[in-house]
């Protein structure tokens, strides 16, 4: 199995999309929530995503794009300055 | 000795381990810190003791990782809080320190977080260390690995700029140029770390270089003879520096060296990445990653591992987040040079226009002391400078041809009290 740690977020709008539900329908994902935070506002949501397949966690990455999610590896930049 | 320190705590859940190259809660995936066992820092710790210990960060030895006194040691640290009299009166600021970090051995604040986590590489038996970075992280990493014996790799994005990687290749590191995209880059370095037992210098061994940070905060402490500054200004990139500085003022009140930890936090972006601003200004705590652009590459992090926790402290702070433009950041560069004689990479340019932006708001008081972190050296980045820096005007070898010289520039500067030859 693939595993990838990410932070998703989103505002307000995007709430109303069942992205959990759509990751293990659509994509085969196995999400692993491990802390979240939702308010009326905005909400994030720290897990890990498990796929047989890398194409599969990019295919369910640029769902949640396209649905105005934010995805960021968990962690931050490796890269500095 | 006996270790001040117990092991690993996850920031968030509280979840511990040993002491182990782990960046991330197995738990709760927040991020692990170092744990000390604070009874025994405060029983050991005294200011007539910490007065007597060398002129670098090991003077704080009881508040950092290593485990043992056999250091990778360039003698990071210490540097001086300098009276920035001449900047301060040009900004409307009547007690301003600058905190000169442009002097250590390799010209940045990261020699004080790599001396730490390159000391706690070889205590955990790494053979290789690692890092993906284009300036100061890199060329810290390839000295110190130099100077403790250990192979190190770093990755460069491919094109980076050649003038820069040669300051990091003089010290003879495997320096290797990764084709692709910033995020291709992460991911590659995610994969080494999963399939190898590297030592990566800001992610698994993120825990320990990171409390490398802490010793700004003490020196700082310590130069103002133990008193608490009202304002710090920090250039902000992963938001680390700003957290640890927050961290090491805590410290130093829990082993009673200060009477309290009442600061503000203020921190500065450029407007070329600054995530951590945009979520201060749009009262979220959500930072949205952004590509960066920017001249200020010691602050181009679009997606800062610790940018939650620097907004927290600002807000917590009542400080301000400042973002400066690209063309704000080389004035700044040249202001700190023309009126204090620091000669600072694109950060302090940006914390010298940022200190104008905030003193512009009236954010500081006239009573208050100011202490700005200037954290690199501008030889790192020549190329950022020489258009804007005039190049010397040719005389012939004459009196007559240096008079007339000296009154044209005097005419173009209108300096005062010049004398008015012609």
């Amino acid at each position: 199995m693939i595993k990838r740690r990410v932070m998703i977020s989103m505002l307000a709008d995007v709430m109303k999309e069942p992205i959990l539900y759509r990751l293990v329908r659509d994509f085969d994902i196995v999400p692993n929530v491990r802390k979240a935070d939702v308010t009326l506002n905005e909400a994030w949501m720290k897990m890990e995503l498990q796929a047989g397949s890398e194409d599969q966690i990019n295919e369910a990455v640029e769902y949640l794009k396209s649905v105005g999610a934010t995805v960021k590896p968990l962690g931050g930049d490796v890269v500095e300055g | 000795m006996l270790s001040n320190v117990t092991g690993l705590i996850c920031r968030e859940c509280g979840n511990t381990v040993d002491m182990i190259a782990q960046n991330q809660c197995d738990v709760c995936f927040g991020p692990m810190d170092v744990n000390y066992n604070y009874a025994r820092i405060k029983k050991l710790v005294t200011k007539k003791r910490i007065r007597k210990g060398p002129a670098n960060i090991w003077r704080y030895k009881e508040f950092l990782p290593a485990q043992t006194e056999k250091y990778v040691d360039l003698a990071p640290g210490f540097t001086p809080l300098q009276r920035a009299e001449r900047l301060g009166e040009e900004l409307g600021i009547k007690n301003l320190l600058i905190k000169n970090d442009t002097i250590n051995p390799t010209f940045s604040c990261k020699d004080r977080m790599v001396c730490v986590a390159m000391t706690c590489a070889i205590e955990q038996n790494f053979e290789i260390v690692a890092c993906a970075s284009t300036g100061n992280l890199a060329q810290s990493l390839a000295a110190y690995a130099a100077k403790s014996g250990l192979k190190s790799y770093i990755f460069v994005p491919a094109g980076s700029n050649e003038i820069r990687l040669s300051s990091t290749n003089i010290y003879d590191p495997i320096l290797l140029g990764v084709k692709g995209d910033p995020s291709q880059l992460n991911k590659l370095c995610s994969e080494i770390m999963l399939n190898s037992n590297w030592g990566f210098i800001n992610v698994n061994l993120r825990p320990y270089y990171a409390e490398g940070a802490k010793t700004l905060a003490y020196e700082v402490a310590e130069q103002l003879d133990w008193k608490t500054p009202d304002h710090l200004v920090i250039p902000m990139g992963s938001g680390t520096t700003m957290t640890k500085i927050h961290k090491g003022f805590q410290e130093m009140v829990d082993a009673e060296l200060l009477r309290h930890a009442r600061v503000t936090f203020n921190g500065v972006q450029s407007t070329g990445c600054s995530p951590i601003v945009k979520a201060f200004n749009a009262k979220s705590e959500l930072i949205q990653p952004e590509a960066p652009s920017t001249i200020a590459k010691s602050l181009a992090v679009g997606n800062p591992a610790d940018g939650y926790y620097a907004l927290k402290i600002i807000r917590g702070s009542d400080g301000l987040a400042v973002s400066v433009t690209d063309k704000d950041i080389r004035a700044g560069i040249k202001l700190l040079a023309r009126l204090e004689g620091i000669f600072a990479e694109p950060a302090g340019g940006a914390v010298v226009a940022a200190l104008g932006k905030m003193a512009a708001l009236r954010h500081f008081k006239a009573t208050d002391t100011v202490v700005a972190y200037i954290t690199g050296a501008g030889l790192k980045t020549p190329d950022i400078i020489k258009d804007i820096v005039p190049k010397p005007r040719i005389i012939e070898p004459t009196v007559d041809s240096l008079d007339a010289a000296v009154a044209a520039i005097n005419r173009a500067k209108h300096v005062p009290g010049a004398p008015d030859k012609e």
